[in-house]
């Protein structure tokens, strides 16, 4: 740890030399973005850059999946910024070998679209920045720090305090689960039974596509699993799929917010791993040590 | 070592739904995903827009250079060359154009003005075969053809009367917004033959025959008027026509129309009761592509007008459009009864000779199935489309192609039609040019290159074309653009949003609608400033099926293809899905005639016969569907080309058919329920 120890300490110093400045506005999420010096961290925007705003999210995410291509020079030393989901992600990733945890894992506690339902509170994170800023419950928004200026130094302050490793423990996400009712009320709430939303599904692959644990090239499990020439037609195609995920699915809400049908996915899949979860003792995305095999 | 990802922000080339998408490049590699702040799909795509990087890899496949016909082959000839024999060969034939739906509005413009410019209106693009029911239509109920309101107010109604659409598989955003209607508590009705994933998802499915549209819809303006569902006001202050519309309604019997259409007059009432609220009213090609594809759109508007759901927000009248760009395409006037704008040539030759200093022909010219009968083409330009599959009857159309004393194509991919060319021109595609796209709800939108490779857009070919005849048009789409806010009132103010500093105007709802969200919000666009309602009778489809060809045929797409196939079935992962052509049968036809699942029948109608697979389905006894994308076994060898009197399109969505299994045996009649009677 004492390489990683380094390392968060150059992205801390990275932190406060830049210009302190807070950046607020309608901003999807955290770019990141690959600099010079080996990190990946949350692009400095300008007016002028407005345009690329709208890739943001998908970039996160997706830098997920480019990590493992990222050029050799660059994969010896860096940080990742993320939400506490797409760490998780990144955290199962390394576990099932595609990703080689040569990085720091950087976290921030940033308030997202489905908050209320959200499970993945904590991960397995090298630095974690535990709720550095609210603005309201708005999903678009980000936070830049320069350095320099008021507000600035006291986020520069606020991220050396509160950095820590993040301590989980399982009897800890047992009664987290119990607070995951939330989930279940809401689907008794919809007018529409599972049955009825896996009916919705129109196939758009969105859910593969955006999914930060799923790096089929192409969706090869529902060919196999469904023994036939084709992959599965609705709505067995999103069955398989969540035969697929099951002991891996970070559950961070992707699915939900790419799925052309407005399918729940998540807070239906939740259901399932939650039974999967306590049978195994397996919580994918939390920790590196814990193993993805069944006690 | 910098490797900073850079992103362009375009829309996708597929539908009329015009999906924001980002391709991001990073050392060579393009990625593209949703874009997520995009008013239309807010970081959603279909699975088509999902692939589109397969699609990019299709393009290596391009022919490199144009191709010129030499005895039995082909020779290479450089793009110069290609435009010099292009413009002698025009300056020597009377020629047919077609211009393309897929092509930018920039491309459309100029290649109906050199169309307009050699002395003829004989302009026309694949709208013919879509939507020109509903430019007839509802430019003379609403004085204008376009959507009337912006695709998000479909989530706001609390009723969705979806006709002749299967949202779900070919504008899946809209179905989002379909859905998002339902969990709000909204009703919606399904009106299709097929059980389709759209009608599954809906609370009233009326399965009616292919073909009896107009008998439903007047159905339903009868139950509205009988039980003075109508919206009172709205009539006597907006519409005009109400008094003689009332009489013809009484002559009609709701229970005579039902048995027509094969529903229950019960379900009939209780859809016109739910439309009488606020009501968005959806549809597609099942309710344009047919003989009585004119007075089917007619009577939707009649129904839309009763209840007085158009000229407001949350609610409308949503045609929706096939092609990224058919809007844009018909805005530009590549219509061979408009200039652009929609000017009727007969009203309009002096203000566009002007604009153009040029003569001009008043005469109308040939729509896009007209040019294939008529002796008065000798010789065509055919841009960006693929008649040899996309028209009914094709095989008339492919000896109308081999006949032709010139045939130039001009396309992105080698297509079938290309197969008959005496000229090829291979051209950019979307994603290294330029321009801008309209989609489905008048929203004008940047498309932007991403790729370089070397070959020109049709901009650049037409404009080199165009020196070839002294006509000089301009080479860049921005000054392109100038001239189309010229000639175009609704776009006029567009150019500096689209093409100036700020660049994110695609982001921001309303901002580039071209009439504004809401069309008709203070008068309609017709000479009184009125909408008119019009008595249209139902009238029997051209076939109706008799003891050798027992059922009717109905033709559509899945959601895994796109049209004739020319792109989507260039991408892997949608081969993979779906490769080849079926015709679905209901489960007591198929019992009747011992299909079974699976199995290779032949579907034969009085122009031709195609192999397809059986698939069993929920479809209407009696009906059959066969998708029109596959080439090898095209549907279109099969459709009837009856044309609507009105709007000139092909009746492609019903003729009699017949189904014959491997074994040669000719399969006996099967019993259809009486109907139209």
């Amino acid at each position: 740890m004492d390489a990683m120890g380094k390392l968060s300490l150059r992205f801390a110093e990275w932190l406060e030399s830049m210009e302190c400045r807070v950046y607020r506005g309608r901003i999807s999420d955290f770019l990141g973005e690959v600099l010079p010096d080996t990190v990946i961290v949350p692009a400095a925007l300008h007016e002028q850059d407005r345009l690329g705003l709208h890739a943001f999210k998908a970039l996160v995410i997706h830098s997920v999946k480019l990590l493992p291509e990222l050029p050799a020079e660059l994969r010896s030393e860096k940080v990742v910024l993320c939400r506490p989901c797409e760490g998780g992600a990144i955290i199962e990733l390394c576990k099932r070998n595609q990703l080689e945890r040569d990085f720091v894992l950087f976290g921030i506690y940033s308030p997202c679209s489905r908050r209320e339902y959200c499970t993945v509170r904590f991960s397995d994170f090298d630095v974690f920045v535990f709720e550095v800023l609210e603005f309201g419950d708005c999903a678009s928004t980000a936070v830049f720090i320069k350095k320099g200026g008021a507000v600035g130094s006291e986020v520069v302050e606020r991220v050396k305090s509160v950095t820590k490793r993040a301590e989980l423990s399982l009897e800890w996400i047992e009664s987290e689960l119990e607070d995951i009712e939330r989930a279940e009320r809401f689907l008794d709430s919809c007018k529409v039974s599972i049955t009825e939303f896996f009916d919705r599904c129109m196939k758009c692959m969105g859910c593969v596509f955006e999914c930060p644990v799923c790096v089929c090239e192409e969706f090869c499990f529902a060919k196999e699993a469904g023994r036939c020439d084709f992959p599965p037609p609705p709505p067995q195609f999103l069955a398989f799929r969540m035969l697929h995920i099951a002991d891996s699915c970070v559950n961070c809400g992707a699915c939900d917010e790419a799925c052309c049908a407005n399918i729940p996915l998540s807070l239906i899949f939740q259901k399932v791993q939650r039974k999967y979860w306590k049978e195994t003792g397996y919580i994918p995305g939390i920790d590196y040590e814990l193993s993805p095999r069944m006690r | 070592m910098n490797t900073t990802l850079n992103f362009v922000k375009t829309v996708c080339p597929y539908c009329g739904c015009g999906c924001g998408i980002v391709a991001h490049t990073s050392g060579g590699r393009v990625t593209i995903t949703p874009d997520r702040n995009h008013p239309v799909n807010a970081g959603k795509l279909c699975i088509k827009g999902r692939y589109l990087n397969q699609l990019l890899e299709a393009l290596k496949e391009r022919p490199k250079s144009p191709l010129l016909r030499r005895g039995g082959g082909f020779v290479e000839i450089n793009w110069r060359r290609a435009a010099e024999i292009l413009a002698e060969e025009l300056k020597n034939h009377s020629f047919g154009f077609v211009s393309s739906a897929k092509c930018t509005n920039e491309e459309n413009y100029l290649m109906q003005k050199l169309c307009r410019l050699l002395g003829s209106n004989n302009i026309d693009h694949c709208a013919r075969l879509c939507h020109a029911p509903t430019v007839s239509a509802l430019s003379r109920s609403l004085g204008s053809g376009a959507m009337t309101n912006p695709l998000d107010d479909i989530a706001e109604v609390e009723t969705v009367f979806v006709i002749g659409s299967n949202a779900f598989e070919q504008h899946p955003l809209v179905a989002t917004r379909i859905l998002r209607a339902r969990d709000r508590g909204a009703n919606v009705i399904v009106a299709d033959p097929r059980r389709t994933i759209t009608a599954r998802n809906s609370d009233i499915h009326l399965q009616i025959y292919p073909g009896t549209n107009v008998a439903l819809l007047n159905a339903m303006a009868k139950v509205i008027v009988d039980r003075g569902l109508y919206d009172r006001d709205f009539l006597r202050e907006r519409v005009s026509g109400f008094e003689e519309f009332l009489s013809f309604v009484s002559s009609l019997s709701v229970e005579e129309l039902s048995r027509v259409c094969g529903v229950k007059s019960s379900e009939i009432e209780r859809a016109a009761e739910l439309v009488s609220r606020r009501t968005a009213f959806v549809y597609c090609m099942g309710l344009t592509q047919f003989s009585s594809g004119t007075d089917g759109v007619t009577a939707l508007a009649n129904v839309a007008l009763l209840t007085g759901n158009v000229g407001r927000e949350g609610c409308g009248i949503f045609p929706l459009r096939g092609q990224n760009n058919v809007q844009g395409a018909c805005d530009m006037g590549a219509l061979p009864e408009f200039f652009p704008g929609y000017a009727r040539v007969s009203e309009n030759v002096e203000r566009f000779e002007e604009l153009w200093n040029a003569r001009l022909s008043r005469e109308r010219g040939l729509s896009l199935p007209e040019m294939f009968d008529s002796d008065e083409v000798e010789a065509m330009y055919i841009m960006g489309e693929n008649p040899a599959i996309s028209e009914a009857n094709c095989s008339r159309v492919k000896r109308k192609l081999e006949n032709l004393n010139f045939l130039a194509v001009q396309d992105v991919f080698f297509t079938e039609t290309a197969e008959h060319a005496d000229l090829f021109i291979p051209v950019a595609s979307w994603a290294e040019k330029d321009g801008t796209f309209t989609n489905t709800e008048r929203r004008v939108q940047r498309i932007r290159k991403f790729l370089n490779s070397g070959f020109p857009s049709d901009l650049e070919f037409l404009s080199e074309v165009s020196g070839f005849l002294g006509f000089n048009f301009p080479s860049t789409p921005r000054e392109v653009f100038s001239e189309i806010e010229r000639a175009v009132r609704q776009y006029r103010g567009l150019g500096e949003l689209l093409y100036g500093e700020v660049r994110e105007s695609n982001g921001e709802a309303g901002e580039t609608f071209w009439g504004g969200k809401v069309l008709h919000s203070e008068r309609f666009s017709t000479p009184d400033g009125k909408a008119r309602l019009f008595a249209v009778s139902y009238k029997d489809p051209a076939e109706k099926p008799d003891s050798s060809y027992p059922f009717l045929l109905t033709t559509g797409r899945v959601a895994f293809h796109f049209h004739t196939g020319t792109m989507s079935r260039k991408c892997r992962a949608l081969t993979q899905e779906v490769n080849s052509t079926f015709v679905e049968i209901s489960r007591r036809d198929a019992e009747r005639l011992g299909i079974r699942e699976g199995e290779m029948v032949r579907v034969v109608t009085r122009r031709g016969e195609i192999e397809a697979r059986a698939v069993i389905g929920d479809i209407k006894e009696g009906v059959l569907f066969v998708p029109f994308h596959f080439s090898e076994n095209p549907a279109n060898a099969l459709t009837s080309d009856v044309l609507d009197p009105l709007s000139k399109i092909p009746e492609l969505k019903v003729c009699a058919a017949r189904i014959e299994t491997e074994r040669g045996v000719k399969v006996k009649p099967v019993e259809v329920p009486a109907e139209g009677e």
